[in-house]
């Protein structure tokens, strides 16, 4: 192997750290049931879960949280999934984030994952499907 | 009314009177201009007669009545120069001839007198300045020869001097005379300011050239065209009447001083100086003629073009506006079609994802619960309270779900069909008007037969029309990707026992067996765009009708579904009356 040339860019390889305190689960849902329903598995899978109503309730207790992975449907009322995770990526906040949906609607799954959703489940899901994405983006 | 026309008649004698003295002053003018310098040369006959290209003019602008005028004033010119009365009548009556027809060969030729075309130019050049000067020179002669002031030895010389003269003073006078006005015009005071310019500095290069002012004497006959493009100037920004000015300036110019004896054309005898001089004032003014004409009717086929654009573009519009006219008819046929397609589909589709989004939240909430509830069973220790509370929600989400399908039941219950006696050929001839536009567009034929004075059905009309059309649009689907002359649809209507049949027929590729089976299932559809549940729905409704919807194999190809209603019952007077009604 040939030694590369000294301008070339170097592959830093930083060590991985594993965050101290498990990061959140925040899930946001304006359906009562299913929040009930997200939450508690969320609990029994040993994941720290706070809910919101709506977007604007996330984004108005934003700042005392501590970083987390978002699950929100997109088809939320007022201020939508898809325009949240448009502002947070504007705002150059890049947790991770888990688009759910209750119509088939190819377009919001387009732009969502486009916007970097790292998963975007049909509802009615597997709750598996759903561990594991928060699994995945949180490990 | 009388006193109006005596007006009238006065007033045109006044205009006539009028014009009368406007040519006998002008004629007499030029023609004591033209005696002018004949007097400081001593000779009879000037190089420019100006008086014949007025006279030409004056036939042009007023008529061939305008002749008396032209006689007399012709004749009091001669009068006073030393030739013999008889001679000087003769001279009047020859010129006033060889106007006339000049302008009858002009009006002939359809002379237009704005100068405004090539062709203009050249047939006043031609038969203007050439031939009727030929006429008037010939006449004139032939006049001072009959009243011996000629003598037969110099007749040639006297002709051909004649003759330029009145050519030349057509060309530089008849222009100017018939487009004066147009000078008159300018009212731009840049124009104005340019126009006097060239004037200014035509008149100082003459007298350079022809006069004692230059601090060297031209010799050169060739010098003298350095006033050409002065003249190119006057025909490039005004026209012919620019032209007329100049040449008429450099005319008067090089005529005196030639005269007096100064400039290239004052150095040979007092004939050659004359026919040199007419030489160079032809040339200038046919130069500057054709080229003012050339310019004017450049800008005229600009105008006429920029007026044919217009235009077009008007046309252009008025097409466009048809066709958008003629386009939105079409999309409202194509609406009605999409909106019955709507009825028929869209609805369902509109029914099922409000359905399904309205199922989907419990029945995930409740995959969810499970899905704890197994976690929770499989923990250490149980966590019992977590437990109880999972399986309320599901209990409550459960019964959310068929809170959903118990409104739906409901929803559709709330409009139960009501039946009444239906014609059915007014029925489902209304379902054909409804399809023919898009049936046409797509060129598909529908044959109609329909047996008539059938007793009417039972049934919901509405329905009904929503089966056939359902029918309908499948045959033409069915038959659009045939040949065009085999895409034909027949719809049919026929007593059939106690009730009446309804047949959509198509020649269509038809289905196998497997489909003909299966055709009225929920969700089977033969289409890829189709939902399946047209047929089915079909079926239910006329099934609700009391009725039944086959379908069979079409004769060589394609096929047939029938459907059929039961008879309204004969004895319901009611019935029977509301039909009539």
């Amino acid at each position: 192997m040939e030694k590369a040339p000294s301008n070339a860019p170097v592959v830093r390889l930083l060590p991985r750290t594993r965050p101290v305190q498990v990061a959140a689960v925040y899930v946001i849902e304006d359906d009562h049931s299913m929040r009930r329903a997200l939450a508690r598995l969320l609990t029994c899978a040993n994941w720290p879960v706070r809910t919101f109503e709506s977007a604007e309730s996330f984004l108005g207790e934003m700042d005392g949280l501590t970083q987390g992975c978002l699950i929100v449907d997109v088809g939320l009322l007022g201020m939508s999934g898809i325009d949240l995770l448009a502002t947070l990526r504007y705002a150059g906040v890049r947790w991770p984030f888990i688009a759910m949906s209750g119509s088939h609607n190819e377009n919001a799954e387009r732009e969502a994952l486009a916007l970097g959703a790292c998963a975007f489940l049909r509802k009615p899901f597997e709750p598996r499907a759903l561990l594991d994405a928060v699994a995945g983006a949180l490990s | 009314m009388a006193w109006t026309e005596d007006g009238a008649a006065r007033n045109g004698a006044r205009k006539y009177l009028i014009e009368a003295a406007i040519v006998f002053v002008a004629y007499y003018v030029a023609g004591k201009l033209g005696q002018a310098t004949t007097e400081i040369r001593s000779s009879n006959l000037g190089p420019v007669w100006p008086a014949y290209g007025v006279a030409l003019a004056s036939v042009l602008r007023y008529g061939f009545r305008i002749w008396p005028a032209l006689v007399t004033s012709a004749f009091l010119v001669a009068f006073q120069s030393p030739v013999p009365h008889i001679a000087a009548a003769g001279q009047a009556i020859s010129a006033t001839l060889a106007a006339t027809a000049g302008g009858a060969l002009l009006k002939w030729a359809s002379f237009d007198r704005a100068i405004s075309r090539l062709r203009d130019a050249l047939t006043l050049i031609v038969f203007g300045a050439l031939a009727s000067a030929m006429v008037s020179a010939t006449l004139g002669v032939a006049v001072l020869y009959a009243t011996d002031v000629q003598a037969y030895s110099g007749i040639g010389p006297a002709w051909l001097i004649y003759w330029l003269g009145d050519g030349t003073g057509v060309l530089l006078i008849t222009p100017l005379a018939l487009t004066a006005f147009d000078l008159v015009k300018f009212r731009n005071p840049r124009q104005i300011a340019e126009f006097a310019a060239l004037v200014f500095l035509l008149v100082i290069v003459c007298l350079a050239i022809f006069g004692n002012l230059a601090p060297f004497s031209v010799r050169l006959h060739v010098f003298a065209f350095a006033v050409l493009p002065f003249i190119i100037w006057a025909a490039v920004q005004f026209g012919v009447a620019g032209v007329g000015f100049s040449t008429l300036v450099v005319a008067t110019i090089a005529t005196v001083t030639t005269a007096l004896g100064t400039g290239p054309f004052a150095r040979n005898t007092v004939f050659l100086n004359a026919v040199l001089l007419d030489i160079f004032f032809a040339v200038l003014a046919v130069s500057g003629l054709c080229l003012a004409a050339v310019i004017a009717e450049r800008e005229r086929a600009e105008k006429e073009h920029a007026r044919l654009i217009r235009e077009q573009a008007i046309m252009e519009e008025h097409l466009r506006a048809a066709a958008a006219l003629r386009e939105s008819e079409d999309k409202a046929a194509a609406l009605s079609e999409e909106l019955a397609h709507v009825n028929r589909v869209g609805m369902l589709t509109a029914l099922t994802g409000a359905l399904a989004h309205e199922i989907n939240q419990p029945l995930t909430a409740v995959g969810v619960n499970v899905e704890t509830a197994l976690i929770l069973l499989a923990a250490e220790p149980l966590d019992l309270a977590q437990l109880r509370d999972a399986l309320r929600d599901i209990r409550s989400d459960t019964q959310r779900a068929g809170d959903v399908l118990q409104n739906v039941r409901t929803l559709l219950r709330k409009t139960p069909p009501r039946y009444e006696p239906v014609e059915i050929n007014s029925t489902v001839g209304d379902v054909v008007k409804l399809i023919q536009n898009s049936a046409v567009r797509r060129g598909i034929l529908i044959d109609v037969d329909l047996t008539a004075g059938m007793r009417p059905v039972r049934g919901a009309r509405t329905q009904i029309q929503q089966v056939v059309l359902n029918l309908l649009m499948n045959a033409c689907d069915a038959v659009q990707g045939n040949e065009r002359a085999l895409r034909r649809v027949s719809l049919r209507t026929a007593p059939h026992g106690e009730r009446i049949a309804v047949e959509v027929s198509d020649k269509g590729r038809g289905l196998n067996d497997d489909d003909i089976e299966r055709i009225f299932e929920p969700f089977y559809t033969t289409k890829h765009d189709g939902m399946g549940l047209g047929l089915s729905i079909c079926r239910s409704i006329v099934n609700a009708h009391g009725g039944t919807l086959d379908a069979r194999r079409n004769v060589r190809t394609g096929m047939i579904f029938s459907a059929t209603f039961p008879l309204w019952p004969q004895d319901d007077i009611a019935g029977q009356q509301l039909r009539q009604a």
